[in-house]
């Protein structure tokens, strides 16, 4: 309905690998993600070795919870079962800096509990993988409102049920790999706020189809080519009626080493969105090897992405907008990264990056002259920015050390709108123009320490720039051991977030948890 | 080409005195004599959850502007969507829908007094006497009962639906029930008590009461757009709906009825301003004040003088202008007040 997922609710400890597609390169899985788009996925371990691990974990602010994972097969076949039951009371104390004095109080209506469910099988032919997961996840969080209101509780709270499934099968022979998946997932969201009388019940359920074929023709050159197929049924209180949208797109795309220096790679991607057939997005890089000997590059890249109303923006009783175009984003950046291994032990990585990105036909919603708010294609926008990394890892005998320091500079503003020239060249609500982050991690033997980081920069919350929160720096502290002994392992160990107990928000008057403590307990025993 | 000149030599100082006049709040003195004078208050509803509402003030004796005068004087925010403005003698109080409250202040210097707090969605107020007055809310079912000698909520009143407009005739006190309701709830204000109800048309949103005290109801139709919008006159006596206008476009929404100084001429907003006589046969044909690219929000009409306000709330998130028009709907002035500028309440 929205286009997204709601990360929030993701249990991390069922994720197995997270990688970041920047920019363009986020069209390899589809169109729509124009600042890049985060893929989470799970993975086999092919051995004959079976796993358990129970995690538990409790934290301030009534936070429990206990993950058990449970891993068996042999090298043909893999079962992995993960489970999560998750509670927290989040009644964090907070200074309520809107009452007359300023008073210390705690939060209110803002617990929430999860319980999820994944397994995973996977079946390895001779040239050939099939594999089948299961995930269903049962989430509710009572939502508490901004301390700027201060009425009776509302009670308003939202329940989140999920089931999602997907079967896939893999199989490759020489050079080529051939990949076809099916999935169906099912989500039910219900929204309650007793106040309002509001009881909204959304169902959606969406059937996907996707085969992508990869060759290699030699040592120099790849292609890859995909055809997707999505299909969305909403039920909704919210819409007149039943909706319903279907999205088919295919993706060619090409790689080419040009020569001992340089590589080219080319994507085309076009989609048809029910009987409509779109403008093609591409994504084009080029990458230069600065120094053979090591890695040492400099890329450039430039693309173009699509972003299609979301099924809200459509059909959402009243205001929805059936006929708004699609949003187009162009964009363009240049990087360079380094690597120097500077001795057996001391490995040195950097990357410096700038970008530039133009979005076209921004749908925003705004007020009309019926008493609602409807959206249109009214406004123009543009990002840029750079940002650089650094990465330093020690390691000597059983010492350990590891620092990396981000920062990124960001300016987003509107170069059109229809809304006046007032907001022109403004940065855009909420979008912070410095980001810096590090952290160090130090092991030694079973014992191991981190300090992490993280700096924003103040933050606008009003689209002509004169009101803003201010910036604000976080700091955690993760300290813990880790034993091993005769296929058992166990790690022990405390975190503290926020350690000097900053006062911050995030979105203007909800109040951040202050100064907080979790200990956990990883028990994991193979055999 | 001297027509031009002088053309240029008229409009240039109109712009820079007469329009986009802002105003800072750095000479407290200023603002402290300003606020002794007459002119209205203008309430900023700001954006909701954002608690960037605020009030501002606009001066007749010298025509500017003061924006964010309760965060001046008594520094802190107001809160979060206020709504509305109602004054009894020295004190103004300031109804904040959002955040529950009502800030009881001095009209003439802004100090605050006291904050009514824990009013569930409170919209409009009404002075009923010397010693109570009535609030009505959005969400609550009840009718809350201010004490004004202790500025604190002395009781409810029972009216099973929820309320917005209120207006007093003799001792009645009318009560629209206006989200997802159709009826004019009627309470005896001696004995606080809802006596009886009147059936209108969906949503009705603002009243009136006119020279011939004459009851006037402007029901909006409702946002969904699948009713027509209706206005009504109706005998406060006998409760007869003696006289309906129906809106013929279902497109139309009608909000924020007013009266002219001598009552007898209705003023409303449905995308432009209309003007009526109450002795009408039909609805107006024709705006006027036609929008002209502006998003007219609320509007505003001086009980005691012929000064007419509107505001344009523009896209919502930007602060809005307060224009004040003439008898013939022409713009005489033009002032930047704050985020979303809503409704006035004239000093």
């Amino acid at each position: 309905m929205l286009g997204q997922s709601d990360l929030s609710i993701i249990p991390a400890g069922f994720i197995d690998e997270i990688n970041i597609y920047y920019g363009g390169a986020s069209l390899f899985l589809g169109s729509g993600g124009m600042g890049g788009t985060i893929n989470l996925s799970t993975r086999p371990v092919w051995t004959d070795q079976s796993d358990y691990q129970a995690n538990l974990s409790l934290g301030s602010f009534g936070k429990y919870s206990a993950l058990l994972k449970a891993r068996s097969g042999t090298i043909n076949f893999q079962s992995s079962t993960k489970a999560l039951i998750q509670t927290s009371r989040n009644d964090f104390p907070f200074v309520d800096n809107f009452s007359r004095d300023a008073v210390t109080e705690r939060r209110k209506n803002a617990s929430a509990n999860q319980d999820s469910f994944l397994e995973e099988l996977y079946f390895k032919g001779r040239n050939s993988i099939i594999s089948a997961r299961f995930w269903y996840l049962n989430s509710f969080r009572n939502i508490s409102v901004p301390v700027i209101v201060q009425q009776p509780e509302n009670g308003e709270n939202m329940k989140d049920e999920s089931f999602r499934s997907m079967v896939s099968y893999s199989t490759y022979k020489g050079k080529t790999n051939l990949n076809s998946t099916l999935s169906w997932f099912s989500d039910n969201m219900i929204y309650k706020n007793p106040v309002l009388s509001a009881d909204s019940k959304n169902m959606s359920n969406s059937v996907s189809y996707k085969a992508d074929l990869e060759t290699r023709l030699d040592e120099k050159t790849s292609f890859y080519f995909s055809f997707a197929d999505e299909f969305n049924l909403i039920n909704s209180v919210n819409y007149e009626s039943r909706k319903s949208r279907n999205i088919a797109g295919i993706t060619f795309s090409a790689n080419h080493k040009i020569n001992n220096r340089f590589d080219f790679s080319l994507l085309v991607r076009d989609q048809l969105n029910d009987n409509r057939i779109m403008v093609p997005d591409f994504s084009s890089g080029l990458r230069f090897s600065i120094d053979r000997n090591k890695d040492s590059f400099l890329h450039l890249g430039i693309s173009r992405n699509t972003k299609l109303p979301t099924l809200n923006d459509m059909y959402w009783n009243p205001g929805g907008n059936p006929v708004l175009k699609t949003e187009n984003s162009y964009n363009g950046e240049l990087s360079y990264e380094d690597t120097w291994k500077l001795s057996s032990g001391l490995i040195i990585s950097s990357q410096v990056s700038v970008y530039n990105m133009l979005i076209l036909n921004m749908i925003r919603w705004i007020p009309g002259n019926s008493g609602y708010w409807s959206p249109t294609n009214v406004d123009r926008s543009s990002s840029f920015g750079a940002e650089g990394n650094l990465g330093i890892s020690y390691g000597f005998n059983m010492f350990k050390l590891k620092f990396t320091a981000k920062y990124s500079w960001n300016h987003s503003s509107l170069i059109n709108s229809s809304a006046g020239e007032d907001l022109i060249g403004k940065q855009l609500t909420y979008m912070p123009e410095h980001l810096i982050s590090g952290s160090v991690r130090a092991s030694y033997r079973y014992f191991y320490l981190s300090w992490i980081t993280g700096y924003t920069s103040k933050r606008f919350t009003s689209a002509d720039n004169s009101d803003f929160l201010p910036d604000y720096s976080l700091n955690n502290l993760l300290a813990g051991a880790n034993f091993h002994f005769s296929g058992h392992s166990i790690d022990i160990s405390l975190k503290s977030d926020n350690i000097f107990n900053v006062s911050y928000q995030t979105i203007e008057w909800y109040p951040m948890p202050g100064r907080s403590y979790q200990i956990s307990l990883i028990y994991q025993f193979s055999k | 080409m001297n027509s031009l000149k002088i053309s240029i030599a008229f409009i240039i100082p109109l712009i820079l005195f007469s329009c986009e006049k802002l105003s800072d709040n750095s000479d407290p003195d200023t603002l402290d004599s300003v606020l002794k004078g007459e002119g209205t208050f203008i309430i900023n509803e700001g954006n909701y959850q954002a608690g960037n509402g605020s009030l501002s003030f606009y001066s007749y004796s010298n025509g500017k502007i003061y924006n964010d005068i309760f965060s001046a004087v008594n520094a802190r925010t107001l809160g979060d969507v206020p709504n509305s403005v109602t004054i009894n003698g020295n004190n103004a109080y300031i109804v904040v829908n959002n955040t529950g409250n009502i800030e009881v202040v001095e009209k003439n210097s802004m100090r605050s007094l006291k904050t009514i707090s824990s009013l569930n969605s409170p919209r409009n107020m009404l002075i009923v006497s010397n010693e109570k007055a009535y609030v009505s809310s959005l969400y609550s079912k009840n009718l809350a009962v201010i004490n004004l000698s202790t500025n604190a909520v002395s009781g409810y009143i029972a009216l099973r639906r929820s309320s917005e407009s209120i207006v007093m005739i003799g001792n009645k006190a009318f009560i629209s029930s206006w989200s997802q309701g159709k009826e004019i709830m009627v309470v005896n204000t001696v004995t606080d008590k809802a006596t009886d109800s009147i059936l209108v048309a969906p949503e009705p949103e603002s009243m009136v009461v006119d020279r011939n005290q004459k009851l006037w109801v402007l029901c909006s139709g409702g946002y969904t757009g699948l009713v027509h919008a209706e206005l009504d006159q109706i005998n406060p006596f006998t409760y007869a709906i003696e006289k309906q206008f129906v809106f013929p476009s279902k497109l139309s929404y009608p909000t924020c009825l007013q009266l002219n100084k001598t009552k007898d001429t209705l003023y409303y907003v449905d995308n432009g301003i209309w003007r009526m006589s109450i002795d009408a046969a039909i609805l107006p044909s024709t705006p006027f004040v036609r929008p002209a690219g502006r998003f007219i929000y609320k509007l505003g009409a001086d009980p005691r003088y012929n000064r007419i306000f509107y505001t344009d709330a523009l896209d919502y998130k930007q602060k809005g202008y307060v224009i004040q028009i003439n008898s013939k709907g022409l713009q005489v002035d033009s002032c930047r007040a704050d985020i979303i500028p809503g409704s006035f309440c004239f000093k």
